[in-house]
């Protein structure tokens, strides 16, 4: 699993180098729905508008908005994953 | 089948959430301590990026006859509605644009610095582009960034010594002082992302699909294009939406002038 973890976070870490955002914003936000606690998620999103946004730490753009929105999808999943079962 | 005190279940949420705030604040102070030094680590990337799928279009050309045909009669479109471009930029002549700066004492500033787009949306899930030049090469904050063939797409932002950052003015939310070429009628044009734009105008205001939109300055440069106007019959306000003169998602080349 943390190979698998590892592998993930070194593709998306490509796919926002080089690919367009259509494709790596759905795929950072599978991964944190994916993996338990995916805090790396809220790295990738700060890597995100360092690169392509006005960069980060300005407070008029919200503390990197990206990343601020990754910090709470991973809040409200903590509770969610503990309680919902999916069953294939 | 043992159950976690409802106390203990909320102190491990607590705990987490933290650790995950804490992250959040260390990597924001992390990242903005070394924006400039990720951005340079990353741009070669970009480079060869950029090298290698140009040269993969020639070899596509190379084994495919039909695509090459396609690929040349694509090159052959752009390069036409580039030149519709140009032309429809030229608001007004050379010499009566010179004329009227002589009559301001003011002198026309040419030149300017020519750059390479390493990023553009829709890499960028901004309107925000980055270029290969920076303090190196004089760039400073506050520069205009126009398309070779004339029109103006945004403004310099962000300047580190190797590159810089260009917010396109089709930025949602950024607003800019523009003129409608019909009547001289100044507006105030919102961004709305991907190279769209919206003017609200009163009712009575004569505005047609196709109408130009150019820059507040002295030496106005096109700006975006009206693509459509939605008016209500009850509104006493019609809402004007315009586009970018050239498709964003394909800018390769920036001049920058102050």
């Amino acid at each position: 699993m943390t190979r698998l973890r590892l592998s993930v976070v070194v593709i998306l870490f490509f796919a926002i180098i080089l690919f367009p955002f259509w494709i790596y914003i759905p795929l950072v936000g599978a991964a944190m729905i994916f993996f338990p606690f995916f805090w790396e998620g809220i790295l990738l999103a700060l890597l995100i508008d360092v690169l392509y946004g006005g960069g980060v730490g300005e407070m008029s753009d919200l503390l990197s908005p990206m990343a601020f929105a990754a910090t709470l999808l991973l809040i409200v999943l903590l509770p969610l994953r503990e309680r919902v079962r999916i069953h294939v | 089948m043992k159950y976690l005190p409802r106390s203990r279940v909320k102190s491990a949420y607590s705990k987490r959430i933290f650790l995950l705030i804490a992250i959040f604040v260390l990597g924001v102070l992390f990242f903005s301590l070394f924006d400039n030094l990720i951005t340079t680590a990353v741009s070669p990337l970009w480079r060869a990026e950029n090298r290698f799928s140009r040269s993969l279009l020639g070899v596509g050309q190379f084994f495919h006859t039909s695509a090459t045909l396609r690929e040349e009669n694509r090159a052959l479109v752009e390069r036409l509605s580039s030149l519709e471009l140009e032309l429809s930029a030229l608001s007004l002549s050379q010499s009566e644009t010179e004329r009227l700066l002589a009559l301001m004492g003011r002198q026309s500033e040419k030149g300017g610095i020519v750059v390479t787009v390493l990023t553009r949306p829709p890499q960028s899930p901004y309107d925000l582009v980055v270029v290969d030049a920076g303090e190196r090469e004089s760039v400073i904050v506050g520069f205009r960034a126009y398309l070779p063939e004339g029109p103006e797409v945004g403004v310099v932002t962000q300047v580190f010594p190797s590159f810089s950052r260009v917010k396109l003015l089709s930025t949602s939310g950024e607003k800019t002082a523009a003129v409608l070429e019909r009547h001289a009628v100044p507006v105030e044009l919102e961004g709305l992302g991907g190279g769209n734009f919206k003017i609200v105008l009163p009712r009575e205001t004569q505005v047609e699909v196709g109408d130009r939109i150019l820059s507040a300055s002295l030496k106005s440069s096109l700006v975006a294009i009206v693509a459509e106007v939605i008016l209500e019959p009850t509104d006493s306000f019609k809402e004007v939406l315009a586009r970018s003169p050239a498709s964003i998602f394909s800018i390769r080349y920036l001049a920058l002038r102050p």
